[in-house]
């Protein structure tokens, strides 16, 4: 099989972000809980004793004062369950993810809905776009859509796993 | 032929993010990643209650059965083992000798070493979820786990090598029908070492000149191993890759290249 060398995508020094996004809120919403005909927002803004509480559950430095994005899905009166939006930060990498939990807060399934790598520096459109003659009149965020498979990427999940343990204890001693 | 639309999803599995490209519908995208799901909780080395855990805990003592799954995988890790003269071994200690496979699917420890599947069961997990997307139907499918991915169906993708220093995405190369494995040196910026899952026997000449090693084979679990061992072994394990089907590509500190495979 070939190894054709495709143009090398990456030339000038300052690049913009690379990112991938999958879901919305409302996908990722309406995909965990097809049968629901509602999603209530049941926002947080947590005090400092619930802080505390979460913190020592989920074994992390919680802090006070911070919104979480949370919903009640409903079918009619039913409660079918919960969805909490929250986003974690690892090294040059921003994630959105939501967790879906059942109606006694047990985790049924998490969805990364975007995720952003930020290099630093200036975003040179005239630069990036010169490589991609022949590609379109796309915006850089555009052009990297075309980008979507990456090889030696060793990334953790880590930040993620915890922000779900987090999420499970801010379901627990909110609600 | 009926083209349905894809869909595109990832979720945190196998200590990484599996990312998952279909036309076969979001139930069987959901059977896909249920067998990755799987794979995870055979092989972790951390769940307390997988095989693997199972093995390093009371294997010295007595035969562990395991599941057709993970006795696949350790077959496979012998297999390579084997193949490798000992360079691939997914034991810390350097001792695979020491891991005795026997009828049953029961694994048996003959000395105190720790088993550690994480060179390979990436790999093997991408296969799994293929194995579930291509018997289906689907017409395209791509399954990446962490950068170990596999591409199923009549189209090509265009994969970006991450560049180690920076960490952006750097050349490209095309893929149809394939795995591509890579391993890179030291990653700053994820903060993370790369994974080896291999036993260094000593400095191997020109090593720390490399930058990446990516090998291409038919199978994600082939792809995986055989990267490590390119990595340490560099062009002298082209025989090897030869035998499993795979071609490797180099990148070196200084910007050249080196290929197997008949191309220049």
């Amino acid at each position: 099989m070939n190894w054709r060398h495709a143009a090398p995508l990456v030339v000038c020094a300052a690049c913009p972000a690379y990112g991938a996004q999958y879901l919305t809120v409302e996908q990722a919403q309406r995909e965990a809980f097809p049968g629901a005909t509602a999603f209530e927002s049941a926002d947080v803004v947590l005090s400092k004793v619930q802080a505390e509480e979460i913190s020592r559950q989920s074994d992390q430095k919680i802090r006070a004062g911070r919104r979480y994005r949370i919903w009640r899905a409903r079918r009619g009166s039913e409660l079918l369950g919960w969805v909490v939006a929250d986003a974690v930060i690892g090294k040059h990498l921003l994630i959105d993810y939501t967790v879906a939990l059942s109606p006694s807060g047990k985790v049924r399934g998490v969805e990364i809905l975007e995720y952003r790598e930020n290099y630093g520096g200036e975003i040179r459109r005239e630069a990036w776009r010169a490589q991609f003659t022949g590609k379109g009149t796309a915006s850089p965020l555009q052009l990297d859509a075309d980008i979507r498979n990456i090889t030696g990427a060793t990334m953790s999940c880590r930040h993620v796993t915890e922000g779900v343990k987090k999420v499970v204890a801010l379901i627990d001693v909110c609600f | 032929m009926f083209v349905s639309e894809r869909i595109r999803r990832a979720r945190p599995l196998l200590g990484t993010f599996v990312e998952i490209e279909t036309d076969g519908g979001p139930a069987l995208l959901e059977q896909a990643f249920a067998a990755i799901g799987r794979v995870e909780r055979l092989m972790s080395f951390h769940r307390p209650d997988s095989d693997v855990a199972r093995i390093n805990t009371h294997g010295a003592t007595g035969p562990v059965q395991v599941n057709a799954g993970t006795f696949e995988v350790l077959k496979k890790a012998r297999l390579l083992w084997e193949r490798s003269a000992g360079i691939f071994d997914v034991t810390r200690e350097g001792r695979f000798e020491a891991v005795r496979l026997t009828g049953a699917r029961e694994v048996h420890l003959a000395a105190a070493v720790t088993l550690d599947l994480g060179g390979i069961a990436k790999g093997w997990a991408v296969d799994q979820a293929i194995t579930v997307l291509a018997g289906s139907g689907a017409g395209f499918a791509v399954v990446n786990a962490g950068g170990d991915l596999r591409v199923w169906g009549d189209t090509a993708i265009e994969v970006a090598l991450r560049e180690p220093d920076s960490g952006r995405p750097g050349p490209a190369f095309q893929l149809a029908g394939a795995a591509l494995a890579t391993t890179a040196r030291y990653q700053p910026w994820s903060g993370r070492r790369p994974e080896t899952g291999v036993r260094s026997r000593g400095r191997v000449a020109g090593r720390t000149a490399l930058r990446s090693v990516s090998v291409r084979a038919p199978h994600c679990w082939q792809a995986d191993a055989l990267t490590k061992i390119a990595w340490l072994q560099g062009e002298s394990a082209a025989s090897l890759l030869r035998e499993f089907g795979a071609e490797a590509l180099w990148l070196r500190a200084d910007g050249s290249t080196a290929q197997t495979g008949g191309w220049a």
